[in-house]
C-alpha cells in the first residue's frame, strides 16, 4: 500500500486499531538471549496457546538497551500495566501467562521491589529520561504501525507542511551536538551541507559503533530502527539530499537485518524512494555494512569503506560537508544524532533546550559496564554528574572492593579517578579533565583493576586498530604498547613513564587523524592521576594485583572470617589454614596471580611488593 | 551507488592572489595553492620524505607539519584558502612532533641516509629502548606504489593494517602486473627495494625480465612488458629523439 | 559445510557474485559475499572480482587484507570467538583465551589441523553485562570461566 498524499497517509495513522489489549515483551537483547531469553519466549508462548484466548505474546529481540539491566535478565516487561520482570525462569512462564497476560495482574515476586512492580521507584530507572530510547519495550521494532501509534512520522508529516528551510532552522537552534563523540554542532554540519555546491547530496548514518563496551547504537538499530530512518529522511529533506546510507558495524548482523527490513517497508509505502508522499522529494536510503576496521567509524574512512577502498582516513581540510563521498557534499551524523531530530522537528527547539544543560542540550545514552552492580544502558540528561550514573543508577562497585576510576569515551578517551566522580557528563567538561565523552561509553573500575594494565589494554586495541597509513600512529603505537607490556610483565626500567609521555603528546599532536590524535588519551590520562602506580611498575610492583609475578598476596587475620573461597582458587595451592579459620599465604609458593584477591568478598587478601630474592 | 567521478569546483568566495604571513614574513599566493610549495618558493626549509612533486600526495610520513593558526597541518596536503593565513614552520608543538616523527623513524629505519641525515640537521640519536626486532628499514611512504600508480602497473600495493602494513604483490607471490620498469626502486627514500639492472635483463620482486633491442639501434632498451602496453614507445629514447629531430628537416624521413 | 581445501567451484562464484552490480564500489560487498559462501577468500575468487570490477589485483588484495571480517585463510567448521571488549578484559577475557588456547591446542586466530575448531577474538559484542562473553558459532554464552569453557568444548 503506497501513500500518494500526506493525508492519506495522515488518514491511515488515525484510523489504525489499537495494538492488542495487554502485551508481554521479552527482551532479546544479547545478555538476555545469552541467558535463554528465545526459549523463555517460547515457553510463555507455549503457555498463552494453552489457554486457548486470543491473547499477543511477542518477543521483543531489542538488545540490552530495551530495558536496560542486562544483568539482571532475562526480562519480561508488560503493557499496558507496565510491570517490570528481572531475572525470569522459564519455570515462571505460566504463572506470568494466567496472571499478568490474561488478568492483568504482576507477579511480584519477580520485581525488584514486590511493592512496586511497575519499577517506578526502581533506583536504576529513577535518575534516567528515556527519550531516544522512549520506545524501547513498548514496541515491536520490525512493527511499522507500532511504531506510527507511538507518534512515529509525525515528524515527517509536519516537515512537509512547514517546509525545509523551518525544519532546518529548528534543528540549527535547538543546539545538538553530535553524538557520535566529537559533540560538534550539528546545526553548523547541516548549514554547511545545506549550502554546499554539488549533487547528488548524501545522508549518513554512522552505525558502526565500535568502543568496546558501547551498544547504544545497537540497542537504537535494533529497538528502533524506524526513527533512525525518519531522522535522516528528515535531515535529506532539509539540506537537499537525496541519497542515504546508513553504515553498519560488521559483527551487527541483527542491526542491519533490522534496519534493511525497516527500509523495505518504508519504501513500501511510499516514505523512501521516488516522489514520497506525492511531495517530489526523493530520497533513497541503503544500510551498508562495514568489513570488521574501528577506524570505519572515523568519517572520511568511513566514506572510503563506501567507496569500495579501504577505509583508511585523509586529511581533513577540505571538509565532508563540502567534498565527501564521492566527492560530494555528505553530511553524516551517528544513528542517536538521527533519532534526535523527529523530537526535535516534532516538538521544537526551544523544547530541546530545556532538557540537558547549557550548550549541551538533550539527552544521551550511555553504556554503563565494568565493576558495578547494575549494568546496562542508561539514559541521561547531559549534564548530568557521573556520580549519579555510577552510583545512583549502577549502584556502586560491587561487594567488597572499592570504586578507583571510571573510563569515558572508549580507546579514544581517558580515565579519571574518583575525585573526578562530581564532574559533569557534557561535551565541554570532560575534555579539559583529559577525557572525552565520546559515544557514551563508561566503564567502572575497582581497586582490582590495574591502570597500566588498562592503558596497555587500549593501547593494543588501538594498535591493532590502527590502519597503518601514518607513521606516528603506525610506528608510535608499536612502541608505546611495548613499553607498556615491558611495565605490566616485570620489564619496566625507571624512565619508562616519561618516555611513554612524550611519545604519547607527539602522536598526539602528529597523528593524521582522530584516532591517532586521542590514542594519546588513554595513556596520558593515566599517567596524568595515577603516576604511582607506573612509577611502581618501573619498579616491578603492581599494587592491584592484576599482573601476573608483580606482587604478592598477604592475608589480614583480623579482617578473614574463615569463609575459604580463596583457597581452592590458589593454583599453586599456596593458601593454608583449617576451616572456618583465617587463612595464610605462604609467600615462597605465591605465584602472583590474583585470583585469591578476586575471590575474596571481605579486603582480607591484598598485594605487596616482592622482596628482592623472592 | 554508480557515481561518475566529477570533481565538483568548491565554492571559493574569492580567486586569485591572497597574501598571510609564514613565520612572520608576508608571503602571497594564489588561492590553492600547496602550503609546501608556496613555502619552499619563499625559502623556508620544510622536510619531507613521502611528499613528491611528480605524484599525488599522501601525507603519512607527517613530517611536513606546519602551524597554520594554531592547528598542525601537513604541508604538503594543505591548500591555502583565505587571506591572511598565519603559517609557523616551526614551534614547541612542531619540534616535539618532528622529533617523534624521526625518532620513530630511527626506530624503523636505522640505516636509512635520509632518515640519519635528518636526525643530524634535528640533533636527534636513537633511542634504545624504542629498538625493534623488525627494522626493516621500510618507512611505508608508498612512494613506490604511487610510482607504480603513475605509471600505469599498480602491480604493487601497501598491505595489511598497523605496523604489519608492508608493500608486496597480490596474495604475497611476486606481482603478475609488474612491467619491471624500476620506478618503484628509484623513488624509494631508503633504497629499500633490491633490484638488478644489467645490460640485457633486470630484476626485481623476485621477477625476471629480459630487456628487448631496439629496432633500429639494436641497444637493448625496454622490458617485453614495457613494451606490450599501449601506447608503448617501439623504439629507444635515443632513437626517438633522432626520429624525430630528423622528422623537423626531413620531410622524406616521414615517408620512410 | 566448509573443508580446508574446498575444490574450487567457478559456476559456485558465478551465482554469488553475478547479483551484484559490477562497480568500483561494489569491492567490499563482493567481498563479503564470498567470503559468507566460502568462509575465507580463495585466491581464484579474488582473481574473479579483479576481472569483473576491471580493478588491480593489487587493490582487490589490499582491501582483502584491510577487513577482519575478511579471511585469506580457511576457517574452522566450529569457531569459538572470545569478546575482547573492555567489559570482558577486566572480567577475564585473557585467561579465558589462554584455556582455549590449551584446551584446542591453537593458538589465537589459528585452525586446527583437522579444520575441526577454529579460535578467534572480536572487539565487543555489546553483550558486556555478561562478561566474559564466548561465542560458539555465533551463538552467545555469558559469564564464562575456564571450567565453563572445557564444558562447552
Amino acid at each position: 500500500m503506497r501513500f500518494s498524499t500526506p493525508q492519506d497517509f495522515n488518514q491511515y495513522i488515525s484510523s489504525l486499531p489499537p495494538s492488542a489489549a495487554r502485551r508481554l515483551w521479552v527482551c532479546g537483547g544479547p545478555g538476555c538471549l545469552a541467558q535463554g531469553a528465545e526459549k523463555l519466549l517460547l515457553a510463555l508462548r507455549n503457555e498463552a496457546s494453552k489457554t486457548n484466548k486470543d491473547v499477543s505474546c511477542q518477543l521483543l529481540a531489542v538488545p540490552t538497551g530495551c530495558l536496560g539491566l542486562c544483568e539482571r535478565g532475562p526480562m519480561v516487561a508488560c503493557q499496558p500495566e507496565g510491570y517490570v520482570y528481572e531475572k525470569v525462569k522459564i519455570e515462571d512462564a505460566q504463572e506470568i501467562v494466567v496472571e499478568t497476560l490474561i488478568s492483568g495482574r504482576p507477579v511480584s515476586r519477580l520485581c525488584q521491589d514486590p511493592k512496586d512492580p511497575t519499577a517506578s521507584n526502581h533506583p536504576f530507572y529513577l535518575p534516567q529520561k528515556r527519550l531516544i530510547m522512549r520506545r524501547f519495550g513498548r514496541i515491536n521494532p520490525d512493527s511499522f504501525e507500532d511504531y506510527l501509534r507511538t507518534s512515529g512520522y509525525e515528524a515527517l508529516l509536519s516537515a512537509l507542511s512547514i517546509g525545509p528551510l523551518e525544519v532546518f532552522s529548528r534543528v540549527e537552534n535547538s543546539g545538538l551536538r553530535g553524538r557520535g563523540g566529537g559533540g560538534f554542532p550539528a546545526g553548523r554540519k547541516w548549514r554547511a551541507c545545506k549550502d554546499a555546491i554539488g549533487a547528488p547530496k548524501y545522508v549518513l548514518a554512522n552505525g558502526d559503533e565500535g568502543d568496546p563496551g558501547a551498544f547504544m547504537n545497537r540497542s537504537l538499530m535494533e529497538g528502533d530502527p524506524f526513527s533512525i530512518i525518519e531522522g535522516m529522511t528528515l535531515g535529506a529533506y532539509a539540506v537537499g539530499a537525496s541519497m542515504g546510507y546508513i553504515y553498519v558495524r560488521h559483527e551487527y548482523p541483527l542491526s542491519v537485518e533490522r534496519l534493511k527490513l525497516a527500509i523495505k517497508t518504508a519504501e513500501n509505502f511510499g516514505l523512501l524512494g521516488d516522489d514520497i508522499l506525492g511531495t517530489g522529494f526523493n530520497f533513497n536510503l541503503s544500510v551498508i555494512e562495514g568489513g570488521g576496521a574501528f577506524v570505519c567509524g572515523e568519517s572520511t574512512a568511513l566514506m572510503a569503506s563506501i567507496e569500495g577502498r579501504e577505509g583508511q582516513p585523509r586529511v581533513k581540510y577540505v571538509r565532508s560537508v563540502e567534498r565527501g563521498l564521492w566527492e560530494k557534499p555528505t553530511l553524516l551524523q551517528n544513528v542517536e544524532s538521527w533519532a534526535n531530530i523527529p523530537l526535535i522537528v516534532q516538538h521544537g527547539s526551544e523544547w530541546f533546550k530545556q532538557i540537558g544543560a547549557p550548550n549541551n542540550p538533550g539527552t544521551k545514552i550511555f553504556s554503563l559496564v565494568g565493576q558495578v552492580k547494575r549494568s546496562g544502558l542508561a539514559e541521561m540528561p547531559l549534564g548530568s554528574i557521573i556520580r549519579t550514573l555510577v552510583e545512583d543508577v549502577g549502584g556502586g562497585p560491587q561487594k567488597g572492593r572499592t570504586l578507583k576510576a571510571v573510563q569515558t569515551g572508549g580507546p579514544s578517551g581517558g580515565c579519571l579517578p574518583t575525585s573526578a566522580l562530581d564532574l559533569p557528563l557534557d561535551f565541554d567538561s570532560l575534555p579539559e579533565a583529559g577525557t572525552i565523552m565520546g559515544s557514551g561509553g563508561l566503564i567502572v573500575m575497582d581497586n582490582l583493576s590495574c591502570m597500566v594494565d588498562v592503558a596497555r589494554y587500549f593501547t593494543l586495541f588501538l594498535k591493532n586498530e590502527s590502519c597503518g597509513k601514518c607513521l606516528p600512529c603506525r610506528e608510535g603505537l608499536e612502541v608505546a604498547f611495548n613499553i607498556l607490556d615491558d611495565l605490566c610483565c616485570g620489564r619496566g626500567q625507571t624512565g619508562h613513564s616519561d618516555l611513554l609521555v612524550n611519545l604519547a603528546q607527539g602522536i598526539q599532536d602528529s597523528a593524521l587523524c582522530g584516532l591517532g590524535q586521542s590514542a594519546a588519551n588513554p595513556v596520558l590520562s593515566t599517567i596524568r592521576y595515577f603516576r604511582e602506580e607506573y612509577l611502581e611498575h618501573e619498579e616491578g610492583f603492581c599494587r592491584a594485583g592484576r599482573c601476573q609475578g608483580l606482587f604478592l598476596v598477604k592475608i589480614d587475620r583480623d579482617k578473614c572470617n574463615g569463609c575459604g573461597a580463596c583457597q581452592p582458587v590458589c593454583p599453586a595451592g599456596a593458601i593454608t589454614g583449617r576451616e572456618r579459620e583465617p587463612r595464610t599465604v605462604k609467600v615462597e609458593k605465591c605465584l602472583g596471580c590474583g585470583a585469591c584477591l578476586t575471590a575474596c568478598r571481605f579486603r582480607a587478601a591484598s598485594t605487596e611488593r616482592k622482596v628482592a630474592g623472592v | 551507488m554508480s557515481e561518475p567521478k566529477i570533481k565538483t569546483p568548491l565554492p571559493e568566495t574569492i580567486s586569485g592572489n591572497i597574501s598571510g604571513l609564514i613565520d612572520g614574513s608576508q608571503v602571497s599566493a594564489n588561492v590553492g595553492d600547496i602550503l609546501l610549495n608556496v613555502a619552499r618558493e619563499h625559502g623556508f626549509r620544510i622536510p619531507t620524505l613521502c611528499y613528491h612533486p611528480g605524484l599525488t600526495s599522501d601525507g603519512n610520513c607527517r613530517l611536513c607539519l606546519v602551524e597554520v593558526n594554531d592547528r598542525l597541518v601537513s604541508s604538503c596536503l594543505y591548500p591555502l584558502r583565505t587571506p591572511g593565513f598565519e603559517v609557523k614552520t616551526n614551534s614547541p608543538r612542531l619540534k616535539r612532533s618532528r622529533e617523534l616523527v624521526i625518532t620513530l623513524m630511527l626506530s624503523r629505519a636505522p640505516k636509512s641516509k635520509v632518515v640519519l641525515s635528518l636526525a643530524e640537521e634535528f640533533n636527534l640519536k636513537p633511542d634504545p629502548r624504542l629498538a625493534r626486532t623488525k627494522e626493516d628499514q621500510c618507512l611505508r611512504c608508498g612512494l613506490c606504489v604511487r610510482a607504480c600508480q603513475a605509471g600505469g602497473a599498480e602491480a604493487i600495493s601497501l598491505v595489511g593494517r598497523g605496523s604489519e602494513r608492508k608493500v608486496c604483490g597480490p596474495f604475497f607471490e611476486p606481482p603478475i602486473d609488474c612491467v619491471g620498469c624500476l620506478a618503484c626502486a628509484k623513488v624509494c627514500p631508503t633504497s629499500v627495494i633490491d633490484f638488478i639492472e644489467q645490460r640485457d635483463y633486470r630484476a626485481i620482486w623476485e621477477r625476471h625480465f629480459p630487456l628487448v633491442s631496439c629496432p633500429i639501434c639494436s641497444r637493448p632498451f625496454a622490458t617485453q612488458e614495457e613494451l606490450a602496453r599501449p601506447n608503448a614507445d617501439q623504439i629507444c629514447p635515443s632513437c626517438r629523439r633522432r626520429a624525430m629531430a630528423q622528422a623537423l628537416y626531413d620531410v622524406d624521413y616521414l615517408r620512410r | 559445510m566448509l573443508v580446508n581445501t574446498p575444490d574450487f567451484d567457478k559456476l559456485a562464484l558465478g551465482e554469488i557474485l553475478d547479483p551484484i552490480e559490477s562497480q568500483p564500489a561494489n569491492l567490499l560487498p563482493m567481498l563479503q559475499a564470498i567470503e559468507g559462501r566460502y568462509r575465507y577468500l580463495p585466491k581464484e575468487a579474488m582473481v574473479e572480482v579483479a576481472l569483473r570490477l576491471k580493478i588491480p589485483k593489487s587493490r582487490v588484495f589490499a582491501v582483502a587484507n584491510f577487513y577482519k571480517a575478511l579471511s585469506l585463510t580457511p576457517k574452522g567448521e566450529r569457531i569459538f570467538t572470545v569478546c575482547q571488549g573492555t567489559a570482558c578484559h577486566l572480567r577475564g577475557a585473557p585467561s579465558l583465551i589462554a584455556s582455549l588456547e590449551k584446551a584446542l591446542g591453537i593458538s589465537l586466530g589459528q585452525c586446527s589441523k583437522d579444520g575441526r575448531n577454529g579460535l578467534e577474538s572480536v572487539n565487543c559484542l555489546g553483550a558486556c553485562a555478561m562478561a566474559p562473553v564466548v561465542t560458539v558459532d555465533g551463538e552467545v554464552h555469558g559469564a564464562m570461566t575456564a571450567k565453563k569453557v572445557s564444558e562447552l568444548i
